[in-house]
């Protein structure tokens, strides 16, 4: 399925896509509670 | 045009998604837009990008039949996303004044919900075509892959836990 092989678990490329996403979601977070 | 059982659900489950967000979209340009006297709010990015890709990329893609897990993936984060951050609105808004007639009539309960049935909209279009990439018709009995499993409704779940609890700890700790 596309990129999504690289991302699947156990490889690698998920651990880098959901501390990624993750990284994403904590800075939202930050940016609402300011706005 | 002579369209099977499954053809038509997918057109009105797809019309049923482009009329969310393009709903959502309109209801977020009016209540508030990207900018607010004359200043621009970067925050309210996220719904105009949110409700613009429901309308135009995830719809396109569930058109296709072809790429209902991409469309669906696409759609439920950004319902995820939707209800995370519309409960932390309802939280700040009502600050500590928490009631039953509150969080049903004055909070952002109602907004969640409906994102939520966008979501299961989409899901059902992506169980229509897991089934149907496997040769399976609406009403087959057959063994599916297991419910915790990628994309199902489980994970779902999990996903929204997991992504309220990071967003969380980024209003927290911030």
């Amino acid at each position: 399925m596309g990129i999504l092989k690289y991302i699947a678990w156990p490889k690698p490329g998920w651990f880098v896509f959901h501390g990624f996403a993750a990284a994403l979601l904590l800075a939202l977070g930050a940016a609402v509670k300011f706005a | 045009m002579n369209f099977t059982v499954s053809g038509r659900l997918r057109a009105l489950a797809v019309a049923g998604i482009f009329c969310m967000g393009l709903g959502g979209l309109l209801l977020h340009a009016k209540i508030h837009w990207i900018f607010k006297g004359g200043e621009f709010q970067p925050t309210n990015l996220v719904p105009l990008v949110a409700t613009l890709t429901s309308v135009l990329i995830v719809t396109a893609l569930f058109s296709t039949g072809r790429h209902s897990a991409t469309a669906q993936l696409i759609n439920g984060m950004a319902c995820i996303i939707g209800i995370v951050t519309m409960t932390h609105y309802m939280i700040v808004e009502l600050d500590g004044a928490y009631s039953l007639k509150a969080i049903l009539i004055y909070g952002t309960l109602a907004d969640s919900l409906i994102l939520a049935g966008k979501w299961a909209l989409g899901q059902m279009l992506f169980e229509i075509d897991l089934d149907r990439a496997a040769g399976r018709g609406l009403n087959d009995r057959a063994k599916r892959p297991a419910y915790w499993r990628y994309l199902r409704a489980p994970w779902w779940g999990f996903h929204l836990a997991a992504m309220g609890g990071v967003y969380a700890l980024g209003v927290l700790v911030f």
